[in-house]
């Protein structure tokens, strides 16, 4: 057994040598790629080809390097790594979580409508930004998922009668599907609406949802935050990717290591997954010059702009939903296995919620960061019109959200390794099954480092 | 990547439609020696018989040795592309 235990440290030792002298390179590289979104207009040190191609090679490496880890104990021993955290008087600490919960959407809806009409002073518009869609959804991958006990109206709920129907009889339609077609229009009305400028309009759709949420949980008590709410759903699957959660007390578990139990039930579920992966990145490209130009020349053959944003949505989720299950199904072939087509599909899928936290994070620190002092003070003066603070950060800093985006590629990868293990006998097996999954991984990187490189300018025809 | 031969020197049935099932379990394999290493890494090997044991052995064993050459293309490959991208890179720079 000592001698498995040396033998995994060698092999341990030996990754991370390699991986130090890849990512000697890749640094270089990486630190260009940062002065090209910093620096627009300025000659680019590394041609645009060269630094993808690099980001793209780096996931690729990382997946042959995964292969190196051939030891079966040693991949389960950390994915199945457990460690049951002290944390007293839990109970106290939900109670607290409701508490805030409730009083950050009192003051959403009391200072959205009465507060100051600027947005930076807006106290409204910095929680829900800032605050929520930022920074709470950063902790939920980063940290662990709080939202089913912040989650206002589920506090509400649990106060309320409810009919306890059950969604899948009662809806129409499939309620995963139903989740992710609400997820895409999250997307869109948060992209095309001035929503993050108009604090009295950003709390009246916060009212609106409240209404959806709270006649769902009348209809369906707790399966509507189960199985319908989509932003529950986005909680709870950013959760899956970090390293606290809760079963029985709270646990402590490898980064990443949640996302290779089966999570995902059925093909609507997946298509949530890529819905997610797919809603941040279209976020981050339409705010891209090569998207200005493109939306200006369709509108200028007469397409309404109101049509082309979310056309381009529905078009860009399909795209990227093809792309996976044709990749998925294409590399199963590798693997000459009897096993379902369907099962792959649903169990390789979690993987790629590590990389649309990665690209959360290149997406939102900054940002979070920038308003984190604006958000601090209208929280202590709701209804001051004083002077905004935010943060000024140092130019390095749009090189990390390249750093963040490759990361996430890196976690989906090994993610991948650890499934492939569990599903196939052969490790051989396990890494073919790979091939296919690796191959639409290394085009999903390369499109967000394309995306995170360009400078920001605002979208077009929308606002 | 064209490496599928590598790991079939076992004698075993690779025509389309042989199925080597798991007398434990309901699982189907597409090849016998996938079918001996699945009984010996998630069944209790203890229970096995001593032919199965024998197959997991001697399907273990040839797995190891696919999977080395397999690592020593990857490692190929990766000298491969850290000089081409160390090429591209004195190049454009
Ligand atoms: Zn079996």
């Amino acid at each position: 057994m000592a001698d498995a235990t040396r033998r995994v440290a060698r092999a341990v030792a030996a990754l991370l040598a390699v991986t130090l002298a890849a990512s000697a390179l890749v640094g270089r590289a990486l630190a260009h790629g940062g002065s090209i979104g910093q620096s627009a207009g300025r000659s680019l040190d590394v041609p645009t080809w060269l630094f993808l191609s690099t980001g793209g090679a780096v996931v690729g490496a990382s997946f042959l390097l995964s292969t190196f880890a051939t030891d079966r104990a040693f991949v389960s021993r950390i994915h199945a790594y457990r460690r049951a955290l002290a944390a007293p008087r839990l109970d106290l600490l939900a109670t607290a979580g409701r508490a805030i919960g409730l009083l950050g959407l009192s003051t959403v809806v009391a200072v959205g409508y009465l507060g100051p009409s600027e947005p930076l002073q807006n106290g409204a518009i910095l929680v829900v930004w800032g605050g929520w869609w930022a920074g709470l959804a950063m902790s939920a991958y980063l940290f662990g998922n709080a939202w089913p006990v912040l989650d206002p109206w589920r506090t509400l709920a649990s106060a309320l009668p409810t009919r306890d129907r059950d969604p899948t009889a009662v809806l129409p339609v499939s309620v995963p599907w139903l989740s992710t077609v609400g997820l895409l229009g999250l997307f869109w009305i948060e992209i095309v609406s001035p929503l993050a400028d108009a604090p009295r309009l950003l709390a009246t759709v916060v009212v609106a949802y409240s209404v959806v949420a709270l006649s769902g949980a009348f209809l369906f008590g707790d399966r509507y935050f189960e199985e319908v709410d989509p932003i529950a759903r986005v909680f709870r699957l950013y959760g899956a990717v970090a390293p606290l959660t809760y079963d029985d007390g709270i646990q402590l578990r490898i980064p990443g290591s949640g996302l290779e139990a089966d999570i995902l039930d059925s093909r609507g579920e997946v298509a949530f997954v890529v819905a997610l992966l797919w809603g941040t990145t279209y976020d981050g490209l339409v705010a891209t010059p090569p998207w200005a130009t493109f939306a200006r020349a369709v509108v200028g053959v007469g397409v309404p702009a109101t049509l082309l944003y979310p056309v381009a949505l529905v078009v860009g989720f399909l795209t990227f939903y093809g792309g996976y299950l044709l990749c998925v199904r294409y590399g199963a072939r590798f693997a000459d296995t009897r096993r379902d087509d369907a099962e792959f599909v649903r169990r390789f899928a979690p993987s790629l919620l590590a990389i649309a936290a990665g690209y959360h994070v290149a997406h939102y620190l900054g940002f979070f960061l920038t308003l984190a002092p604006a958000l601090v003070g209208a929280l202590a003066a709701p209804f001051a019109h004083g002077s905004v603070s935010t943060l000024v950060l140092p130019g390095w800093f749009g090189g990390l959200s390249l750093v963040f985006v490759l990361a996430g590629h890196l976690l989906a990868v090994w993610v991948a390794h650890g499934v492939g293990y569990e599903l196939f006998p052969s490790r051989l097996q396990a890494v073919r099954s790979q091939y296919g999954l690796t191959a639409i991984m290394i085009l999903y990187t390369m499109t967000s480092l394309w995306i995170v490189s360009r400078p920001y300018v605002a979208p077009p025809f929308v606002g | 990547m064209t490496d599928a031969n590598l790991d079939a020197t076992a004698d075993t049935d690779t025509g389309p439609g042989s199925d080597h099932s798991c007398p434990y379990c309901d699982r189907v394999f597409a090849r016998a020696d996938y079918r001996d290493l699945h009984l010996g890494v998630e069944h209790d090997r203890d229970r096995l018989t001593d032919a199965e044991r024998a197959a997991f052995a001697d399907a273990r064993e040839a797995e190891e040795e696919a999977l080395t050459i397999f690592r020593y293309k990857s490692l190929g490959l990766l000298v491969v592309a850290y000089f081409l991208f160390l090429m591209a890179y004195a190049v454009s720079l």
